[in-house]
């Protein structure tokens, strides 16, 4: 039977902290599944909100050396941090079920650098690389290459045979999770758009500066046969 | 009436002829056409009442108002992103309008594996009034943006360089009314142009006597003798994480209708002890994959409908002699994505990324759709807080279609004119010097793809099946007439009602499943469908006055509603 995702994630958490307190490293397993690593309240906690910036300085880094920049263009452009307090703040929104899941994505991931293959690290010199280092402790590249390890960790089955029963299967729908969670808050600010040549909601345009899309006057529309045919 | 809410001050009981679970694509028509007819309806709604003043025409804000689970629900195991609506008007709210009839094939395959017995002389009136009702017509170039038109110079190309007729596509029937081509229509149109069941069914109902309450979260069925007599829930706001606020129980002399998406149906009839094997399972999602096709020069890919024209030849599979999967099973459209939604599907991380959105005016995307088989194992069951959580995996057929959904797709984007294709997942498709180098080069790109829901990025959006009609309560949920095999008094609409995928947009498939069933239901009165009675205004039902310089502006009327007073 293949894992689930809740499974496998409470599995990993727990034996990747064993391995790290077996390892001396910080983060033991009764802190790391403690109050500490989860939210009170429906706040986000502070490691994995930490943990959240860490992500989004990497996923959406623009030159794959450094987080990115506070400003582009001599403009103020958003930071990992702002997007940090996007995800907090949807995180206090959602349901106890997908705040959990949340957590122990983040946790999965704060802790997978110091764990070793085939749970964490994606090879034996990805963990010696990362010096049993959590994920936040990373330099940017490091982090970079934490998570395109985990989305290039595809098994070679041919189409047809199932996919999720191995961990492989499992690193990509993190590694999916990871970048689509850290680019959709990051991205979801409007500072983030005018050097993307991207103009925002259509409603916040000053339409008289700009081409305005079409006029539906003066044009007819065809109805669809089911109505007869006719031409209005 | 519509009461939100923040409106409803006291626990709330009620008694009336039909309560109706949702209020989308499913629940919309049919209180609509109920309540013209003069039967006693209450609509039950656990989204929001969000308006045109809500609709801000930004992705990422309105998933958060819009979108059940806040946009983020997913399937168990991570590998599909699930996206329905959660407001009022449901799915209608943030559909593009297609208003697609249901294909003959699969009304045929209903009729002969389900027993559904629907004529298709007695469907296409009902298409008919639909059409009317909502104003659907076949959208023109001109409010379409760019990867539309692309696209269908593309299939031109294909089809004379392949001979294969099925290199073509349709204009798409939609439900609008004085279009603007803002592109923001799947965020819920702010002008009211678009012919959702919030500016048009909904507010026919309320205004036939209906009364329509949002922010109700309904948990429990009212079953007295084996008989479903009516429903209770909670008031929530907000919906997700809002404590439960009064309670609101509603009796139902004739019918309770559970017309929500196809995750919270079977949420409901499984949390209150239905027993039919059927129930969740045999869930269709038509998975969706996307290729993103960077162009030589910037175009308008951002203002205009997306999926105003359908690459839809290949919606028929095809077969050899001894049954074997050949090609097909999939339709295509173009897409419109800003970059908060552009950036996580694309799949890269880094300075790729940010590489891939440096070409954003020249980047864009078309979306296919998979008509995916329905399979036991791929379906909703409950989490031990008794909400959904779903089990999906690509099987049989259904990775093969998705991978020549991906090849055909690339070819018919290098023949538009593209440069450079991105596929799931971070693979990069460049064109080469000759048609057969191109061809090549996305044979093999796509033969590196596995099936795996993960590797494919799927996401589902037309999510079906998981409490069906049928003759037999062995293979189905309902019977033909929408009624619950094993409960008297309890009918399935929506988007679970429908057997198997509807091989199109199912959004018109499932508004009609609703009129063959207030058709059932308005039988014992003696009555049947009444014609709109009111004058509809030039822009919608409700009088909204809204134009081409898009102004906004709700009239008195449109006032009232929003405040939740009666009309």
């Amino acid at each position: 039977m293949p894992l689930n995702r809740r499974a496998f994630l409470t599995q990993s958490v727990s034996f990747g902290a064993a391995l790290a307190a077996l390892a001396a490293a910080p983060g033991p397993l009764a802190q790391l599944l403690g109050d500490a690593a989860f939210g009170a309240a429906g706040d986000l906690s502070a490691e994995n909100l930490r943990t959240y910036v860490a992500v989004c300085e990497a996923v959406c880094s623009f030159d794959g050396r450094s987080p990115p920049p506070g400003h582009v263009d001599g403009r103020p452009h958003p930071t990992a941090a702002d997007a940090g307090q996007r995800f907090a703040a949807e995180y206090r929104a959602q349901s106890p079920a997908l705040r959990q899941t949340f957590d122990l994505v983040l946790t999965l991931v704060e802790q997978a650098p110091r764990t070793p293959p085939p749970v964490g690290a994606a090879s034996a010199q990805d963990l010696a690389d990362y010096g049993g280092r959590a994920f936040s402790q990373l330099d940017v590249p490091l982090r970079l290459r934490f998570v395109r390890s985990w989305a290039a960790d595809f098994d070679t089955a041919p189409v047809g045979v199932e996919g999720f029963q191995d961990v492989g299967a499992l690193h990509r729908g993190v590694a999916s999770a990871l970048i689509q969670l850290g680019c959709f808050y990051y991205y979801q600010d409007p500072r983030s758009w005018p050097p993307l040549g991207y103009g925002g909601p259509w409603l916040h345009r000053r339409h008289e500066s700009e081409e305005l899309p079409f006029s539906h006057h003066g044009h007819g529309v065809q109805r669809v046969l089911y109505g007869g045919g006719v031409v209005a | 009436m519509i009461r939100t809410g923040k409106q409803i001050k006291n626990d709330v009981s009620l008694t009336c002829d039909v309560v109706i679970v949702g209020s989308g694509a499913g629940g919309g028509p049919l209180a609509g056409e109920l309540a013209m007819a003069g039967l006693d309806v209450v609509v039950l709604e656990k989204g929001a009442f969000t308006t045109a003043r809500d609709f801000t025409q930004d992705w990422a804000t309105m998933f958060g108002k819009i979108e059940g689970r806040r946009g983020v629900g997913t399937s168990r195991d991570n590998g599909v992103n699930l996206s329905f609506a959660e407001t009022l008007g449901g799915t209608t709210v943030h559909y593009w309008a297609n208003s697609f009839a249901t294909p003959a094939e699969r009304i045929e395959r209903w009729n002969r594996e389900f027993g559904l017995g629907l004529d298709p002389a007695e469907l296409a009136p009902l298409f008919a009034r639909l059409e009317k009702n909502l104003s659907v017509h076949r959208t023109h170039d001109y409010l379409a943006n760019a990867t539309n038109r692309l696209m269908r110079l593309g299939t031109h190309a294909m089809r004379e360089r392949s001979g294969d007729a099925r290199y073509r596509g349709t204009c798409a029937p939609q439900a609008t009314k004085g279009c603007i081509g803002c592109g923001f229509r799947e965020v819920g149109c702010a002008y009211n142009h678009k012919q959702s069941q919030l500016i048009s069914y909904l507010p026919i109902a309320s205004r036939s006597g209906a009364k329509i309450f949002a922010d109700c979260d309904v948990r429990e069925l009212i079953v007295t003798n084996g008989r479903a007599v009516g429903v209770r829930g909670v008031v929530r706001t907000p919906r997700d994480s809002g404590p439960a606020g009064h309670k609101v129980e509603v009796r139902a002399r004739q019918a309770v209708v559970v017309a929500g998406s196809a995750l919270t149906t079977p949420e409901l009839l499984l949390r209150n002890g239905l027993s039919n094997a059927n129930i969740g399972r045999f869930l269709t999602i038509a998975p969706t994959l996307y290729v993103w096709g960077q162009f030589p020069e910037a175009r308008n890919f951002r203002k205009g409908s997306g999926e105003a024209w359908s690459f839809d030849g290949f919606a028929a599979t095809r077969r050899d002699a001894a049954g074997n999967y050949v090609d097909g099973g999939w339709y295509a459209n173009p897409d419109n994505r800003d970059p908060a939604t552009t950036a996580p599907l694309i799949g890269f991380a880094g300075d790729e990324l940010r590489e891939r959105l440096a070409e954003f005016p020249r980047l864009t995307a078309a979306f296919c759709q998979i008509d995916d088989d329905p399979h036991a194992s791929n379906a909703v069951t409950l989490d031990s807080d008794g909400n959904w959580q779903v089990d999906y995996e690509l099987q049989g057929e259904d990775g093969l279609k998705s991978l020549d959904s991906l090849r055909k797709v690339s070819r018919v984007l290098f023949a538009a004119g593209f440069e450079r294709l991105y596929i799931p997942w971070r693979r990069t498709i460049e064109r080469g010097p000759t048609d057969a180098a191109t061809d090549a080069n996305i044979d093999r790109a796509v033969a590196e793809v596995t099936s795996a829901p993960s590797d494919l990025s799927v996401s589902g959006a037309h999510l079906l099946s998981t409490a069906r009609w049928g003759d037999s309560a062995a293979t189905s949920v309902c019977g033909p007439d929408g009624q619950a095999h094993e409960m008297p008094g309890l009918y399935v609409a929506g988007g679970a009602a429908v057997p198997t995928g509807a091989s199109t947009d199912p959004s018109f498939t499932i508004m009609s499943f609703s009129l063959v069933l207030a058709r059932e239901l308005l039988k014992p009165h003696g009555k049947d469908l009444v014609e709109l009675r009111w004058k509809r205004s030039r822009m919608n039902h409700t009088s909204i006055v809204g134009g081409a310089k898009g102004a906004l502006g709700y009239d008195s009327e449109q006032r009232r509603l929003a405040a939740g007073k009666e009309l």
